[in-house]
């Protein structure tokens, strides 16, 4: 009957907006007007329109980010928020005595362009430095200079295929080895996988390269950084990140404690799962001839026991038992105070020919066997792509 | 559910005091204030960013910049309104920025529709997909002609799912503003549609 005499129908603009809005008034007119389009064909298929076009709309709505993109985009924020926006906490800086005055130089001429005059971030700058590539635009990433053994690297499809000499390893690619392997980018760093081992490349841009251990091991020697450089290897809920030096880690998963033995330099730790959080308050520098651990709840900072080698990259290291591990956990004050009369820079961080000073990090992650099936350290040397002290 | 839900910490009666309280931190020198602002309300800019932007590969780096801004913006906030309000300006402001520079560069909303099958059909048949997918790009270069003022309400609404007083809140203009860009906007969308015939009655049947 109404659709006899359109006249009495509502317009199309009302129709479109009683299908469209959430308002309550729309709501209540749609559902006064409900009779009407059961017996109005004409009206009937203007609405039709309208919930064709809703629909259309709806599909059509981009996709959201994944969850990769969001790990790496907090990562990306809390670079930017963290370390750069105020000057690095001032305390570590006076136990790492002369020997780092001059990163704390270095640190302070890279800080300052970045704030203005009045002690804000000069954010041209600030974005400049912060412009990290991601999964989906992962940049020119890096070029491999060298591959030695075994490894396979998988872009975001999944598809494994050889690691080769100039190839490129970017941001959200993945590198596996079943058999072991190395991979140098040249005046950069050098990992060094382990049997069975996986890493993600979380960031890898010139200045920056985060990388996060999965399962196995891995050694990374860090050229020397440059200032605004970063280095930081993610493992088990903790990060170790290079205090200007040239470190390496290795990581089991599973179970068990995590430890980082430094044999040069300096790496901090903190429990943070990523890369570019800012300095969590539980943050530790572990100097040279210091032991970190972590087990059983038990945060532990130690000297080393055997003497350390300015060499390269010490093998077999040794893991503390939690019972043994004494406590000055967590605090950053305590950890420091710990570092202070531990270790003072006893080994004075060597600097072989190419600038490179050498810090072995160790982060075996095995359930922790008992101490006397530990390697004890043999310090032998040259490096050893550090087999699992466990077995 | 097609609207957007956001749920958020912020929802809850407390939530605007700890943000201003965060706020204040930051102010006072606190770093990692921001990061926690971005774990409360990162999603909430991601989709309120993701519904303005479109089909953009631009969207993280649009988050991001949000963030960059508020680091600057920060100091600016006085808390005379909400803070989640104040955030979805500085990234309606931040995506716009983007949705300009797109423009210039020849911008393209529409990428592809991949993702679309995913979704729920509700009213479009399955032999009707690729016909959709036409649509739906059609709708969404349509979408990328309206003027920019009308666009944001459009967008804001139709597919980010904010309320009428949230976006007038957001924009800085009255409720009948918002009302009258909106009205304007889905006419100018849905007559241009109708007359490109991208919403031929392949679904009559469906609706009852």
């Amino acid at each position: 009957m109404n659709h006899n005499t359109p006249s009495t129908c509502p317009d199309r603009n009302t129709w479109l907006q009683l299908y469209s809005d959430r308002e309550s008034d729309s709501v209540a007119r749609r559902a006064e007007l409900q009779g009407h389009l059961d017996e109005c064909q004409t009206c009937r298929a203007v609405v039709n329109d309208v919930r064709r076009f809703q629909s259309l709309l709806q599909r059509g709505k981009a996709p959201a980010l994944s969850p990769e993109q969001r790990q790496n985009l907090e990562e990306r924020v809390r670079l930017q928020s963290g370390d750069w926006t105020k000057p690095a906490p001032a305390t570590p800086w006076l136990v790492w005595g002369g020997a780092l005055a001059a990163a704390a130089v270095l640190s302070w001429l890279l800080v300052r362009p970045l704030m203005d005059n009045r002690g804000q971030p000069n954010f041209d700058e600030a974005i400049k430095a912060a412009t990290l590539p991601t999964a989906d635009n992962p940049g020119p990433g890096l070029a491999v200079g060298a591959v030695e053994g075994e490894l396979q690297i998988a872009g975001r499809d999944g598809h494994w295929q050889p690691l080769k000499v100039g190839a490129a390893m970017r941001t959200g690619e993945r590198l596996r080895s079943a058999a072991g392997g190395r991979v140098t980018v040249p005046g950069r760093f050098e990992l060094k996988l382990g049997q069975e081992s996986e890493l993600d490349l979380t960031t890898l841009h010139d200045r920056t390269a985060f990388v996060r251990l999965r399962r196995g091991e891995a050694e990374c020697e860090v050229q020397k950084l440059r200032p605004g450089e970063r280095f930081a290897v993610m493992f088990g809920g903790f990060r170790a990140s290079v205090i200007g030096t040239h470190f390496a880690v290795r990581h089991q998963p599973d179970a068990g404690g995590v430890q980082v033995r430094v044999t040069e330099g300096a790496v901090r730790v903190d429990a943070a799962d990523d890369p570019g959080a800012p300095l969590g308050e539980t943050t530790t520098v572990v100097r040279a001839g210091q032991r970190w651990s972590h087990a059983a709840g038990v945060m532990a900072l130690e000297p080393l026991a055997a003497p350390q080698q300015a060499t390269r990259l010490v093998a077999e290291p040794t893991l503390v038992a939690p019972e043994a591990a004494t406590p000055p956990q967590g605090t950053e004050a305590s950890a420091e105070a710990a570092a202070a009369h531990a270790a003072k820079p006893a080994q004075k961080p060597a600097v072989d020919g190419n600038g490179k000073k050498q810090v072995l990090i160790v982060v075996p992650h095995q359930s922790m066997p008992p101490p006397e099936r530990m390697g004890n350290g043999d310090a032998s040397g040259k490096t050893k792509p550090a087999k699992k002290d466990a077995e | 559910m097609l609207l957007s839900a956001l749920p958020g910490p912020d929802e809850r009666s407390d939530g605007d005091a700890v943000d201003l309280a965060l706020v204040a931190a930051y102010q006072r020198g606190n770093g990692n204030a921001l990061s926690e602002l971005y774990r409360r309300h990162g999603r909430r800019v991601e989709s309120v960013a993701r519904h303005l932007m479109g089909q953009s590969s631009d969207l993280e780096d649009v988050v991001q910049d949000v963030f960059i801004e508020l680091q600057k913006a920060l100091f600016r906030f006085r808390g005379d309104a909400r803070f989640t309000t104040w955030l979805h300006r500085v990234t309606v402001n931040v995506a716009l920025m983007h949705l300009r520079r797109n423009r210039r560069k020849g911008w393209l909303r529409w990428v592809g529709l991949d993702h679309a099958d995913e979704q729920p059909a509700a009213l479009v048949p399955a032999e009707n997909r690729l016909e959709a997918r036409d649509m739906c790009k059609q709708l969404y270069d349509i979408l990328g002609k309206l003027p920019e003022k009308k666009y944001v309400v459009f967008a804001l609404y139709e597919l980010e799912g904010m309320s009428l007083e949230e976006i007038a809140a957001t924009l800085g203009v009255g409720l009948n503003t918002v009302k009258s860009r909106l009205f304007h906007a889905r006419k100018e969308v849905f007559e241009m549609a109708q007359a490109r015939g991208a919403l031929p009655p392949f679904a009559l049947q469906v609706v009852k």
